[in-house]
């Protein structure tokens, strides 16, 4: 049977269309996942924030506020067969944060790896519309301002780097980005005692920064499988994401608009301070000295 | 076949180290892991070239760097000798760039002796080898290329299988292996080996399809009669041949330099066809217009285990919307606007849409090179090569489906082009901010920017599309 290919992409499109362009369903109404709404999550949650996210300004927005609201519903995408993995939201409207979090449960045969996370984990972090607000379906969560900004304070340098084996892992990962690096830049690879700093991780964020000092990259590890499960690092190919800070920062992307290459200053300066300062210091020899074949 | 499966007691290891207390280090953790291994540890140039000549070896673990020896010559001549002997480096004081080089000449790994545990995994993927025989030959001229086509058995060692789950573990089959060698010179490396599973059963072959980097045979395809089915396989072989070679050169990662300087295939994509019965298909060429469509797409879009991935329509539907964005900079500008405005400069065609701006442009790594040659930075390549042998393994299953999808669209869209465009050229305000084009998040009709983020977040629906946190080439306009 011969295919015409615009008529195959012509029913792509209009499977596409009618998956996409449909209204969206009403909003769920069935209560979250209790985890979604307990005190302790959405402090790990709010703290992350904090860390990466939230600055001067968006604390000045609340600073006369008594209690800090999150809104939190479970949402449904169609998934795979045999995927159960649950999806949910929260939204901080006083900070405008959208947070969208992932409860991982489901298996990839080609990988022999099941892909299973004990707690919900952020996928994604955006910035709040109206719309968002507005949106059906979520149940308010309150929490005393005055006790979250003291959490905030008490564990605002309170690290919790990568040790045992997911250290160990890490460490061989980093070796190899470096050796990818060098080898993409075609530059020697820098010799002598390296020193690179690992950002603390967060129990409801899958991700690891990274800064490498002598290379000026931010390299970020981030996966759907738990960092600690070992299967993330045997296939760390899909999970890496570097950033050349000596090239690819501006101030603002509208210097670059168009191009999905480049971070923000401020971005980067979070990077900075989160690994640096809040993170654990390591230093290697990426290799021996080099002695030249004869 | 029992004459080409070697028992547990064989595995025949030649080690060049002239430190006995890392030999030492070394022996013991081969032992532990295969008891019965036989090592054969040289120091010299001379006692090296004994060994090869006076026996077979299945594997080769050399220093870098020795008083009377090195590394790097003893690589040479194992690979003069031999194309297919795993190769492992394992050393102290090998470099990145000495890694680097040593890879590029057919080294198969690199161990550091401060990180031991990597050894025996190092050794477990290099030792899946493939053993043929040669009863059967036919050899045909290409162009430039001698080709060779042997019947022969594919297997992987039993000492590979005795560690390892048997169950998951390639059984031998029935197979033609494949060589390309220059025509010059009939005595030097091979140009490509490739292998073609040959199930028994019938005669046909015209389910062989020959695509992408490597041959492939799919579930339908038989054939039990060499000579019968050579000459067919080789006619449509051969017009293969140079788009590989081209591409193997080019684009893949494993692609190594002859110490001659000559390309040479790397059989890292052997335990990809061992391991599986049905490899997947792969993309098409990536100097081709489909093939670097479905480049761009796979590498934009979620597989699974990456950290946005939802579902495999997701992916799909999210590789679609890049199309689609993609062709409505080419075809649907806006009123009052250049081209330009939205894809960066002036393009003609949709390879110029992506590779606009350059390497960092409006798809971050794809750029044409000075050649005007349109390529993409190694990550790009590392991480599709990567996606293309997971779905290699074992049952064809998300993974190939996935990579199957890109492909199509990129074929189908070269051959007439993709409708549906016009609904990503319109113009919409951010804030205060004119944009066009969308992101791959096609279930919501609302923009928004990520604080701080290097793209332009699209919040998604309920309905799904929760895969859409990378943006798209969205453009601001003045």
């Amino acid at each position: 049977m011969t295919r015409n290919p615009l008529l195959v992409l012509g029913m792509l499109a209009l499977v596409a269309l009618s998956l996409g362009l449909a209204p969206p369903p009403a909003a769920s109404v069935s209560p979250p996942p209790a985890e979604l709404t307990s005190k302790t999550w959405l402090y790990e949650v709010v703290r992350h924030a904090y860390r990466w996210y939230i600055d001067e300004r968006d604390i000045d927005a609340v600073v006369k506020a008594d209690e800090i609201i999150f809104k939190v519903r479970e949402l449904k995408p169609k998934l795979d067969e045999g995927d159960n993995s649950r999806f949910g939201e929260v939204l901080l409207p006083q900070f405008s944060l959208r947070i969208k979090v992932k409860l991982a449960d489901y298996s990839i045969s080609e990988l022999n790896a099941i892909v299973k996370t004990d707690t919900f984990k952020i996928v994604g972090i955006s910035q709040l519309d109206a719309a968002d607000i507005t949106a059906e379906g979520f149940t308010e969560v309150r929490a005393n301002y005055t006790e979250m900004r003291e959490h905030l304070f008490k564990t605002r340098a309170l690290a919790s780097c990568p040790e045992g084996e997911l250290f160990d892992r890490m460490r061989v990962a980093i070796r190899a980005e470096l050796i990818k690096d060098y080898a993409e830049r075609k530059q020697p690879v820098p010799q002598g005692l390296q020193t690179v700093y690992l950002a603390s991780l967060s129990p409801v964020a899958n991700e690891a920064w990274v800064f490498w000092e002598t290379g000026k990259i931010l390299i970020r590890f981030a996966s759907d499988i738990d960092l600690a499960n070992p299967s993330v690092w045997t296939h760390e190919k899909l999970a890496v994401k570097v950033y050349h800070l000596d090239q690819n920062v501006v101030v603002s992307l509208d210097e670059v608009s168009g191009s999905n290459a480049f971070m923000t200053r401020n971005q980067a300066g979070r990077g900075l301070f989160n690994c640096v300062i809040g993170g654990k210091k390591l230093e290697f020899m990426p290799v021996e000295p080099v002695t030249s074949p004869k | 076949m029992s004459n080409l499966t070697p028992t547990p007691t064989q595995l025949r290891i030649l080690h060049v180290e002239d430190n006995m207390a890392d030999a030492e280090l070394i022996r013991h953790l081969l032992e532990e892991e295969w008891p019965a291994c036989q090592i054969n540890r040289v120091q010299t140039r001379e006692s090296f070239l004994k060994a090869l000549q006076e026996a077979k070896f299945d594997l080769i673990l050399s220093d870098f760097s020795l008083p009377q020896f090195d590394g790097l010559s003893a690589l040479a001549i194992a690979r003069q000798r031999d194309m297919t002997t795993p190769f492992i480096f394992i050393s102290g004081t090998i470099g990145e760039d000495n890694a680097v080089e040593a890879l590029r000449r057919g080294a198969t790994d690199y161990v550091i002796k401060d990180r031991p545990a990597r050894l025996i995994p190092a050794i477990r993927r290099a030792m899946v080898v493939l053993a043929y025989s040669c009863s059967c030959s036919q050899t045909v001229n290409a162009r430039k290329c001698r080709l060779v086509i042997n019947s022969g058995v594919s297997f992987c060692p039993s000492y590979f299988v005795a560690k390892n789950s048997i169950a998951s573990a390639p059984k031998p089959r029935p197979c033609w292996i494949i060589t390309v060698r220059p025509k010059a010179s009939v005595n030097s490396p091979p140009l490509i080996t490739s292998v073609l599973f040959r199930p028994s059963g019938s005669s046909d072959t015209s389910s062989v399809r020959f695509s992408g980097d490597f041959f492939y045979v799919d579930s339908r395809m038989s054939g039990s009669k060499m000579n019968q089915t050579t000459k067919s396989l080789l006619s449509r072989c051969t017009m293969h041949v140079s788009q590989v070679i081209r591409r193997r050169f080019t684009l893949r990662p494993h692609a190594r330099l002859s110490h001659s300087g000559r390309p040479v295939l790397v059989l890292a994509t052997l335990p990809l066809l061992l391991g599986s019965g049905a490899p997947p298909s792969p993309l098409p060429a990536a100097d081709t217009v489909p093939g670097y469509i479905a480049l761009l797409l796979v590498n934009e879009t979620p597989f699974p285990g990456e950290r946005s991935w939802v579902s495999e329509e997701d992916t799909k539907a999210g590789m679609l919307a890049i199309l689609w964005v993609l062709h409505s900079r080419l075809t649907h500008i806006p009123e009052g606007y250049r081209q330009e405005h939205i894809a960066s400069e002036r393009c003609t065609d949709i390879i110029a849409v992506i590779t606009a701006g350059g390497e960092k442009g409006q798809c971050d790594g794809f750029y044409k090179d000075k050649s005007g040659q349109f390529v993409t930075v190694n990550r790009v390549r590392e991480r599709v090569n990567y996606l293309v042998e997971c779905a290699g393994r074992g049952k064809p299953g998300k993974f190939a489906r996935l990579l199957e999808y890109a492909a199509g669209l990129g074929s189908a869209y070269e051959k007439s082009g993709i409708a549906g465009a016009d609904r990503f050229a319109g113009i919409t305000r951010i804030g205060s901010v004119d944009v066009t084009g969308r992101g791959y998040s096609w279930m919501t009709d609302r923009d928004g920017y990520a604080p701080g983020g290097n793209f332009v977040k699209i919040p998604d629906s309920d309905d799904g599309g929760l895969g859409g946190n990378r943006f798209f080439t969205l453009r601001k306009l003045k």
